[in-house]
């Protein structure tokens, strides 16, 4: 398995995810890497003491790049990650 | 247009600052998020796959260039300086804050809006023809049935709670331009012998995952008894309607399974017991609300003949062929201003865009607009006199795109680009097509031609009835596009047939022109339009041109 941990803030609704610092960053690329159940429930533990600040936090399958980035397997999580196809909205501008 | 009173003035601001209250419990942490959902969706809230989305009800399209220019405030204050025009007639904004949004809906209020019951299984905003008042075949126009029935519906404690969430549309004209065929309860204004206008009620239409063809359960009931009428529906749709299955818990389903007659017997069964309650609509508040949506007084604006104005300007004259629409009174046009430039994202206006066409209703219209379904904005009322002048105040804000009915006139719902519940994007194939036909200079060769797309099987895009419907479907992982033909939502409603195995986003676009090709290529004549050659021909032509005689592999 690999999965990543997803989620949107409560106030912005943006979306996050939760790198291997346990800090909520906006680029999936920079996410930590689940390859074991226990990691990855861990990581949902420690978005369930959080629910103030999120809207919401769950596990999402994710590939490796060639360069050894996550990158969402499905096709609404990839577009969830680098923002709308139709406009360049700040997402596809900003990097973090 | 109805004004809103003290009664709904407060109640909608009570409503904001309950809200503004239960936002605020939710941030606190008082309430989880599983408590919040069903607050929030009561107000209009999605969650969106980016954001937060908001849609604000605009009661069957209606609106006048102080809301308009409201709904432009919110779009720059709150949201990235656009908003997305609905197949409900709505608004939606895309990228709202949940530390904002009840500082939206308070700016709303403030021009009598809100977006109650826009979410939810409860009785959704009131559709109607976007020529309401205007159109030249209309028996009466349909927005005082409608009010009255948005304002009956609206926070009604009964139907708070239905199976699934319930739509009804109301139309004037015999020409149905609001698809009511394909909503739970559809409307239609009649005259009877007597002369006297009510109202031919149609039930259990509906697009989606099973899509049916609504039936007429009454030809003629008095306005005076509609709301009973409507309530005794909405009623045994309550009690008997299935809420074991999401899939099949819409009135549509209720009727397949009863049979139209025993829905019948059961729904006069309650209107009969409700006959002489006082709760009917008495004549003075039907005529206060008629009295609401008097027209304006067309006798003052001259004569004009337009034809002089398009000798000046060709441009001018390609657009009012597609875009102007004759209206009941002669001097005056209705105005369909196009949200569909090529290469845009069908539905979307600007801010600026927003406050242009508010000022060319207050200027030049009888302060009036109206949201279309097909996701453009109408100026009902124009004199004849000021269409040159709103032709090139459009154009200036980019809005004079020349398409009305044409092939890239394309409905499209938000598809993946946004919507949580898609299985393909939509926005990008409609950016597509119409961007390929308008390249291909084809479009007025093919004339009139209604192509609906939906980025999943719940239909937002009408997909089932567009002359050619494009549907967006995940097949292992990749989007594929299944084409159905031959739908039609007007009153001749047809549902389109599927033509066979969709299309990967790279071959979709070949298919639609293959489509267009056999059309122009095998059609009588000019007057042939693409729907009555399809109703002529059938499906056969449209398969083997796409997928090649049966038997060889198309993949
Ligand atoms: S049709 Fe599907 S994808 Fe499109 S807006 Fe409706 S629910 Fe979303």
């Amino acid at each position: 398995m690999r999965k990543i941990l997803t989620a949107n803030y409560l106030l912005s609704g943006k979306v996050i995810y939760l790198n291997s610092e346990k800090k909520w960053i906006e680029n999936s690329a920079n996410a930590a890497v689940f390859d074991n159940q226990e990691d990855a429930d861990n990581a949902l533990a420690f978005a369930d003491t959080q629910i103030n600040k999120l809207q919401s936090a769950y596990l999402i399958d994710v590939l490796l790049t060639s360069n050894g980035k996550p990158k969402p397997k499905s096709n609404q999580e990839l577009i969830r990650a680098t923002g709308p196809t139709n406009y360049f909205h700040d997402k596809q501008i900003k990097k973090n | 247009m109805y004004s809103y009173n003290d009664f709904d003035k407060n109640f909608v601001r009570q409503r904001v600052n309950e809200f503004r209250g239960q936002v605020q419990r939710r941030i606190d942490g008082v309430l989880t998020e599983e408590e919040f959902l069903p607050l929030r969706l009561q107000n209009g809230l999605y969650m969106q796959i980016h954001s937060y989305m908001l849609r604000v009800a605009i009661p069957y399209g209606t609106l006048n260039s102080k809301k308009m220019r409201q709904l432009a405030l919110i779009s720059e204050k709150y949201d990235k300086g656009y908003g997305h025009f609905t197949t409900r007639q709505n608004i939606q904004y895309n990228w709202i804050k949940l530390s904002e949004v009840a500082d939206v809906l308070a700016d709303l209020a403030e021009v009598d809006m809100h977006a109650i019951q826009t979410s939810g299984n409860c009785i959704r905003n009131v559709t109607s023809d976007h020529f309401a008042g205007a159109a030249v075949d209309e028996i009466e126009d349909p927005r005082p049935v409608a009010e009255l029935l948005r304002q009956w519906s609206t926070g009604h404690p009964e139907y708070a709670f239905l199976p699934r969430k319930f739509k009804i549309a109301v139309t004037g004209s015999p020409h149905d331009r609001a698809a009511i065929a394909f909503h739970d309860i559809g409307l239609c204004a009649v005259r009877n012998d007597d002369g006297e206008i009510g109202y031919k009620i149609y039930i259990g239409g509906g697009l989606g995952r099973m899509p049916r063809i609504g039936r007429v359960l009454s030809e003629f009931i008095p306005k005076t008894q509609l709301l009973n009428y409507v309530d005794s529906i909405i009623h045994v749709y309550n009690r008997f309607g299935r809420r074991d299955n999401k899939h099949r818990a819409r009135i549509k389903i209720l009727i397949d399974e009863l049979g139209l007659n025993e829905a019948r017997r059961q729904i006069y069964e309650h209107y009969n017991s409700l006959k002489n309650e006082s709760r009917l609509p008495s004549t003075d508040i039907i005529k206060f609300l008629m009295d609401e949506f008097s027209p304006p007084d067309f006798s003052t604006a001259k004569e004009h003949d337009l034809e002089k104005d398009f000798i000046r300007s060709l441009s001018l004259k390609n657009w009012a062929e597609t875009n102007l629409t004759s209206h009941r009174d002669p001097n005056h046009v209705i105005v369909s201003v196009s949200l569909k430039k090529p290469g845009a994202t069908p539905g979307d206006a600007t801010a600026k865009q927003m406050r242009v066409l508010a000022d060319l209703a207050q200027q030049y219209a009888y302060d009036e607009l109206c949201v279309s379904h097909e996701q453009n904005i109408i100026l009902p009322h124009v004199p004849k006199e000021h269409v040159v002048k709103i032709y090139n105040k459009l154009d200036e804000a980019d809005l004079a795109t020349s398409n009305i009915g044409m092939v890239s006139d394309i409905i499209s719902c938000p598809g993946m680009d946004y919507c949580k519940l898609a299985t393909a994007r939509s926005i990008p194939i409609a950016k597509q097509i119409a961007t390929r036909f308008c390249e291909l200079k084809t479009e007025r060769d093919i004339g009139p031609l209604k192509i609906k797309i939906s980025g999943c099987i719940n239909a937002c895009g009408h997909h089932h009835v567009g002359h050619i419907g494009i549907l967006g479907l995940d097949r292992r992982g990749v989007e594929n596009y299944q084409i159905t033909l031959g739908g039609d939502g007007t009153e001749d409603a047809h549902i389109g047939k599927r033509t066979g195995p969709g299309f990967s986003a790279d071959k979709l676009m070949e298919a639609i022109e293959t489509i267009i090709n056999v059309y122009l290529n095998d059609r009588k004549d000019r007057n042939e339009t693409f729907l009555n050659f399809y109703r002529r021909v059938g499906l056969s032509p449209f398969k083997l041109a796409i997928y090649g005689l049966p038997g060889t592999a198309y993949f």
